[in-house]
């Protein structure tokens, strides 16, 4: 194995050098400070859009340039033969390859994005906070690209005998590059590469025994292949399944909502949601009486009041994911100054960068301001929310802070008793209202600290799960919406909860209360199209995920079609029984294969074609009937073969007599 | 050296490999003779490199099986190849590589590579070993790529068209030094060829392929025996000729028809002599010659030819 290793460390060197000084430049251009000509985003860290977006199309480019080149300049039939032909195993060749794939790829990869993450770290490089955690996301990608890199090895290796099924290996590695960038943590990442790893280098070792000449092959490889197949497979018309089927737009949906005019009329409003922007319906008072807000379909919107939503408990941060900038930092204060303010989650403060020389000019806790190295104590508790587009103002359980970097000052608001969540609703200018709440009391606030409306939350959990705050635009009148917990769920049967409607005085006061009905979403069914039927083609294990794991409903068509997908997989295991059959399988594989297509439905049968080298089906010198030419007797009457018919002019000898 | 008492050193028995639906080397049984030097011969298309690579397992047959040096071929071990020397057709080098690198990479695969071996074959053809692959001769790489084939030491060698695109020069060094090694050893040869006279000076045993079906195997000697030219003359215009077994191809010429038969024998002859004759002579037939009449009145006939005994 070190000799092939060597041998392709060597012939692919300076591909390697070539790839390294790619990925070396690519990277800078990633962390350019500031903007390039020809990218939208600013670079500010390892998790800038940017930087991003080049180590993630880079390196599976590379890896997969790498892994073609590996296999594709040994392909000619005799320089293949030559390779394959010395007293090693074949499958030790093919470890080989992957081992200097491997010495090639990584520290054409690993070099350049530890050099980077170097280059980031060292103060005066990138006006941002650093966190040596930021640079999992890229590091992430790099290993994704090896997974490129063994998708390229199996798609130059396999052959196929339907061209199209070579790239699948190809397909896996996309959806592994997916499955990186929507998961949460590194962790999750890293699992979801390990997996494609190992199944895309077994199906690769597998293609490689093939192609060497081994007529069998450890069953593992094989079901490694399969599972690629499938995979891929699933990853391509699972996607297309579902448009078809869902194409047609098979619902419209009519909303009822209460509103609020701005003289303090509570009303309803029915609309269309079917298209966008919605289109009103009717809108008229609690008593029936219908009301003037305009028939076009954005003046409705216009004429109401509206509120902010707050839930009593605080959600999960929208853009938490390891490869998210705003896990570790988020931008605070105005853009426009010359001075880039971060509030920094791990170390609860706020730094304070000069954009130009990249510095780090000041950190602020609760104390104010301070050089770098006389950092005070931190912010107290988690951020509950910074308020954006304008002057700094952070809201955290205990209190809430102006903060004007302008002049370094920090004004403290002290909050009654501990906050657990907080809005921000406002406009691009900074213009808006914060609402907040804690376990008892639900508090408007202006950005500037000042409290507008204080009041006491009369109905709390677990009958009541948010808040919807309006003040009518005089500024003296106060709304607050109670939404029951199953308000934005299923009803539960025998228990009804209503909505609670109060006007509230600026302390708390209440004025007038209204407990009014729910109002849920009103179907309007539609018959179904007829591709819908397509989504019964879905794998059953695809549809069972589909309808517990994405909570669709019953009559959604992807979720209506498990019971006919378990009748079409049954008749497509049938028919993978069938096939096997004809081509004189044992009767274990034609059970097993019959089985596998059961549980992974149409797919799994092209997975089955795909996988399998299929022999060629000739007509049978006596029974006439078609039998497959891998046997040495006719599957169906038990003749052996034709025999080489003689014509006369053969010349053997006694020797050769011998051996017949 | 020999782990097996078996009296062949390559048996096959039914060996048939598939490529579609195309049979490519079809139901092929023979035995390749311990100490003997095999040519395959057919023409391009007929199966020989097919039947070398299953031979060597770099193909798994669709059906039969093959014996080599006592392993069957679609399991040989490690140890079984390192017995076995294999030089593959176009004598395919690393261009990158320098020629002293492949032999050092070369060696690395082999417990018994001999270094004089492979330096002896180099200085042969005249090496030398500081130069890169690409910047090699045709000749010189089949230098190199028999230097690296001969230096483990092999108890067989399987030659995949040694003297293909070589000059006349360079195939009489290969062969000279083929001949040497082997001869001196005792070492089976396996090799196919399309040239006939290396085949007629080396071989001692030949096996030709047609289209994938063994239609002779036997020795040189026998091959050249059995194909017979016979020259006959009429009178007249020459008869309708009666079915005679293992006609090959027939010629008109100036009266004359020339007939080319595969196991010529007695009962040839009485057919022959049954028929208005003036003279009936035999031509002795070389090996080239009797190839040449063996397999190319099977296909040989060109559009070009074809043509032209239209028009005769």
């Amino acid at each position: 194995m070190r000799a092939i290793a060597w041998k392709e460390l060597r012939e692919h060197l300076r591909w390697a050098l070539l790839g390294l000084l790619a990925n070396g430049l690519g990277l800078l251009v990633g962390l350019w400070p500031g903007r390039v000509p020809w990218s939208y985003f600013r670079s500010e860290s390892l998790l800038s859009e940017r930087f991003l977006a080049l180590t993630t199309s880079q390196f599976a480019v590379w890896g997969g340039i790498l892994g073609f080149l590996l296999v594709l300049r040994d392909h000619s039939g005799d320089r293949w033969s030559f390779l394959l032909f010395r007293p090693i195993r074949p499958g030790t060749i093919f470890q080989g390859k992957v081992l200097a794939a491997a010495a090639l790829y990584f520290p054409s990869t690993l070099v350049p994005l530890f050099l980077a993450a170097g280059w980031a770290a060292t103060p005066g490089h990138l006006a941002a906070p650093f966190d040596w955690r930021m640079s999992l996301a890229g590091l992430a990608d790099a290993l994704t690209g090896f997974v490129f890199c063994l998708a390229a090895m199996l798609t130059g290796l396999r052959q196929a005998r339907w061209y199209a099924t070579r790239a699948i290996g190809l397909v896996v590695a996309v959806l592994c590059a997916a499955l990186v960038q929507e998961v949460r943590e590194f962790g999750e990442a890293l699992a979801a590469i390990l997996v494609s790893a190992a199944l895309l280098y077994g199906a690769a070792w597998e293609a490689f025994l093939a192609r060497a000449g081994a007529a069998r092959r450890p069953l593992p490889l094989r079901f490694a292949l399969v599972a690629v197949l499938f995979t891929g497979l699933a990853a391509l018309a699972e996607p297309a399944i579902e448009l078809l089927a869902l194409l047609p737009a098979p619902k419209r949906q009519t909303y009822s909502i209460y509103a609020l005019t701005p003289q303090g009329e509570v009303c309803v409003i029915r609309y269309d949601h079917a298209d966008y922007p919605p289109k009103l319906i009717s809108a008229e008072s609690l008593e029936g009486r219908p009301l003037e807000l305009g028939t076009d379909r954005l003046s409705f919107w216009e004429k109401i009041v509206r509120g902010i939503y707050l839930d009593f408990e605080p959600g999960t941060r929208w853009a938490d994911r390891y490869r998210d900038a705003d896990r570790f930092f988020t931008r605070v204060g105005k853009w426009s100054t010359l001075e880039d303010g971060f509030y920094r989650f791990g170390a609860r403060t706020v730094e304070l960068y000069d954009r130009k020389d990249k510095r780090l000019l000041a950190i602020a806790g609760p104390q104010g301001f301070a050089l770098p190295e006389h950092e005070g104590p931190p912010f107290p508790g988690e951020l509950l929310l910074s308020v954006p587009n304008g002057p700094s103002f952070l809201v955290f359980a205990d209190a809430a802070y102006g903060i004007d970097e302008a002049s370094r000052r920090l004004t403290p608001h002290r909050m009654r008793e501990p906050l657990v969540n907080a809005v921000w609703e406002g406009n691009s200018q900074g213009e808006g209202l914060i609402a907040a709440c804690s376990r008892r009391e639900l508090f408007l606030l202006r950005r500037d600290g000042r409290v507008l409306l204080s009041s006491p939350l009369r109905f709390t959990a677990p009958d009541y799960d948010r808040v919807e705050c309006s003040m009518l635009p005089t500024g003296d009148r106060f709304f607050v919406w109670y939404f029951p917990s199953s308000s934005t769920t299923a009803p539960v049967p025998g228990k009804s909860v209503r909505l609670q409607l109060q006007e509230v005085t600026a302390h708390g006061e209440v004025v007038r209360t209204y407990a009014l009905p729910v109002k849920r979403p009103a179907l309007v069914q539609e018959p179904l199209s007829p591709l819908a039927a397509l989504a019964a083609l879905t794998p059953p294990p695809l549809c069972l995920a589909n309808a517990i794991g994405r909570g669709l409903p019953a009559d959604h068509p992807l979720a209506a079609c498990a019971p006919l997908s378990l009748v079409s997989a049954a008749v497509f295991a049938v028919l993978a029984f069938w096939v096997c059959r004809r081509f004189a399988f044992r009767p274990s594989m034609c059970r097993g294969w019959a089985g596998a297509v059961f549980a992974l439905g149409p797919l799994g049968l092209l997975a089955m074609l795909a996988a399998h080298e299929w022999p060629a089906r000739l007509p049978c010198f006596r029974c006439a009937r078609r039998r497959v030419v891998s046997r040495d007797t006719c599957e169906h009457c038990g003749a052996g073969l034709a025999p080489v018919a003689p014509d006369g002019t053969e010349i053997f000898d006694v020797e050769h007599q011998g051996t017949k | 050296m020999s782990q097996t008492n078996a009296p062949e050193a390559i048996r096959t028995d039914g060996l048939t490999r598939y490529f579609g639906s195309e049979a490519v080397v079809k139901d092929l049984t023979l035995a390749v003779p311990r100490g003997s030097v095999f040519g395959l011969l057919g023409r391009n298309g007929s199966g020989k490199t097919t039947t070398i690579r299953l031979l060597l397992g770099l193909l798994a047959p669709t059906r039969g099986s093959a014996v080599v040096l006592g392993s069957p071929c679609t399991n040989l071990s490690p140890e079984t190849r390192a017995r076995i020397g294999y030089l593959a057709e176009g004598h395919p080098v690393f261009g990158w590589m320098r020629v002293a690198a492949f032999g050092r990479f070369q060696a690395g695969f082999y417990p018994t590579w001999n270094e004089d071996v492979f330096q002896g074959v180099l200085r042969f053809f005249q090496i030398d070993a500081r130069r890169r692959g690409r910047d090699l001769s045709r000749g010189e790489r089949a230098g190199l790529c028999l230097a690296a084939t001969l230096a483990p030491d092999p108890e067989l060698l399987v030659l995949d068209d040694p003297a293909i695109g070589l000059d006349p020069v360079a195939r009489r060094g290969l062969l000279e030094a083929l001949l040497y090694v082997t001869r001196r050893e005792g070492r089976t040869v396996l090799f196919s060829s399309h040239v006939l006279a290396d085949v007629e000076r080396v071989a001692d045993r030949v096996a030709v392929l047609d289209r994938g079906v063994l239609r002779a195997c036997c020795t040189v000697d026998a091959f050249r025996e059995r194909v017979r030219r016979v020259v006959l003359r009429f009178s007249g215009a020459p008869p309708t000729l009666p079915e005679i077994p293992g006609l090959l191809s027939r010629w008109i010429t100036d009266g004359e028809l020339r007939l080319t038969i595969a196991n010529y024998d007695a009962a040839v002859q009485r057919i022959l002599e049954g028929l208005p004759l003036e003279r009936m002579t035999a031509e002795p037939l070389g090996l080239e010659e009797a190839f040449l009449d063996y397999v190319g009145d099977r296909g040989e006939r060109t559009f070009f030819l074809q043509g032209r005994r239209a028009e005769a």
